[in-house]
């Protein structure tokens, strides 16, 4: 059995060693091998794209869903996709962003709600995470749509643990992953 | 929660007077199955519910695009299990744009929007692959249901895109082959869309894949 991980850098362990990574971690907990799916600097439609291709061809034990930033996004030139974000945008994204935030908390919706019904039908736990904070109106959404999306509620055993200790000094440290591995171990083994 | 309560008042409506629950099939997809330019008893979408004696859920949005058509058919299946899906895919080039809070789908002949502009601009990438990744999505849900799916535009799809969907094992049925089309013509009221004429051929075609389909 396997089981699959969607993020991005925060689940591909940017910053940490890859056995400190909270996904290697919770492999080792589990005694399975988990499909380390996350990109860094990726967004949640490609995050979506990689449950959809795995599900097409496997039967995950369980999926851990950490959803990105909703403010990036994938813009085409021509045949290059380029991976966008607040910090590297081009006149689209400015303009969608101009426009309305609608532009990207719309589809990063759609994204989560279509990921959790994919994982519904097919009797696939899934666990969906959030380290960004969110407006009260989309959280109010999700839950609307049945979707329970865990994130920092900055509750005693609501919370992830964040830190800028990464060797990068812009991730995370060993010790935030190792929180993230105990509440997602609860999370998973509360919805056995 | 009623179904009639479920889907109303979202930006997503459809043309459907009565929802039901039990056997049924649904479609989604944009004028073309709302049948617009026609009463609705003439669409497809009743015309195969009248052949094959159940209900026909029309999920479409007139100007609607792949995204419209994903959410409709992701919230649809959620919570019901119809016989089959029809998936009429829209234009690819199509975008659902939000500004002021209100959502909009640009299409082609909105190329006085600058932002639609510069994104056709970079390149039409930037509505085919989610186009693609769309049908894709729509393809394995329905997989994983085991509930046939049949993908179809009136479109014309040039070969890269083809081959890509051949590649992911999509069938998606456009005009591309000539011996099988899908006739279209502008003989609707609103001399736009297409008579019931084309909806009777697009029916009986639709009855033909989906005969394909469950015996294969």
């Amino acid at each position: 059995m396997t089981a699959l991980a969607l993020g991005c850098s925060h689940t591909f362990g940017v910053g940490v060693d890859s056995s400190e990574c909270y996904v290697s971690l919770l492999e080792k907990y589990y005694n399975t091998s988990i499909i380390n799916t996350a990109r860094p600097g990726g967004n949640a439609q490609q995050c979506l794209q990689q449950l959809v291709e795995h599900l097409r061809v496997s039967s995950p034990e369980f999926v851990i869903a950490q959803w990105p930033n909703p403010f990036r996004r994938t813009t085409w030139f021509g045949n290059r996709g380029l991976d966008e974000n607040i910090h590297k945008a081009s006149a689209v994204f400015n303009s969608l962003l101009a426009a309305s935030s609608k532009n990207f908390m719309e589809p990063w919706l759609q994204c989560i709600y279509t990921a959790d019904t994919l994982c519904k039908l097919s009797r696939t736990k899934v666990i969906h995470i959030l380290f960004e904070d969110l407006e009260p109106e989309y959280t109010e959404l999700i839950k609307k749509h049945n979707v329970v999306l865990h994130q920092d509620l900055k509750l005693p055993g609501q919370t992830w643990l964040f830190d800028s200790a990464g060797s990068d000094n812009l991730h995370h440290s060993a010790t935030c992953h190792a929180q993230w591995a105990e509440r997602l171990t609860g999370l998973l083994n509360e919805t056995t | 929660m009623k179904l009639h309560d479920y889907f109303n008042g979202t930006w997503t409506g459809f043309r459907q007077p009565e929802l039901v629950e039990g056997k049924h099939f649904v479609t989604t997809g944009c004028s073309h199955t709302g049948a617009v330019g026609l009463d609705i008893s003439q669409g497809y979408t009743a015309i195969l519910a009248h052949d094959m004696r159940m209900p026909g859920i029309n999920l479409s949005r007139p100007g609607g695009n792949h995204q419209i058509c994903v959410y409709n058919i992701t919230r649809w299946l959620r919570y019901n299990q119809p016989d089959f899906v029809i998936a009429q895919w829209p234009h690819p080039v199509r975008k659902l744009i939000w500004r002021n809070g209100s959502a909009a789908v640009l299409n082609v002949h909105a190329d006085q929007d600058p932002l639609f502009d510069t994104m056709l601009r970079y390149g039409e990438e930037n509505f085919y692959c989610e186009w693609i990744q769309s049908m894709l999505t729509i393809t394995v849900l329905c997989e994983t249901m085991k509930i046939p799916c049949v993908h179809w535009t009136l479109e014309d799809v040039d070969p890269a895109y083809q081959r890509i969907l051949r590649d992911n094992n999509i069938v998606l049925h456009s005009n591309n082959d000539t011996s099988s089309v899908w006739n279209r013509d502008h003989n609707a009221k609103d001399k736009r869309h297409h008579s019931a004429a084309c909806h009777a051929q697009w029916a009986q075609k639709l009855k033909g894949l989906l005969n394909e389909h469950t015996t294969q």
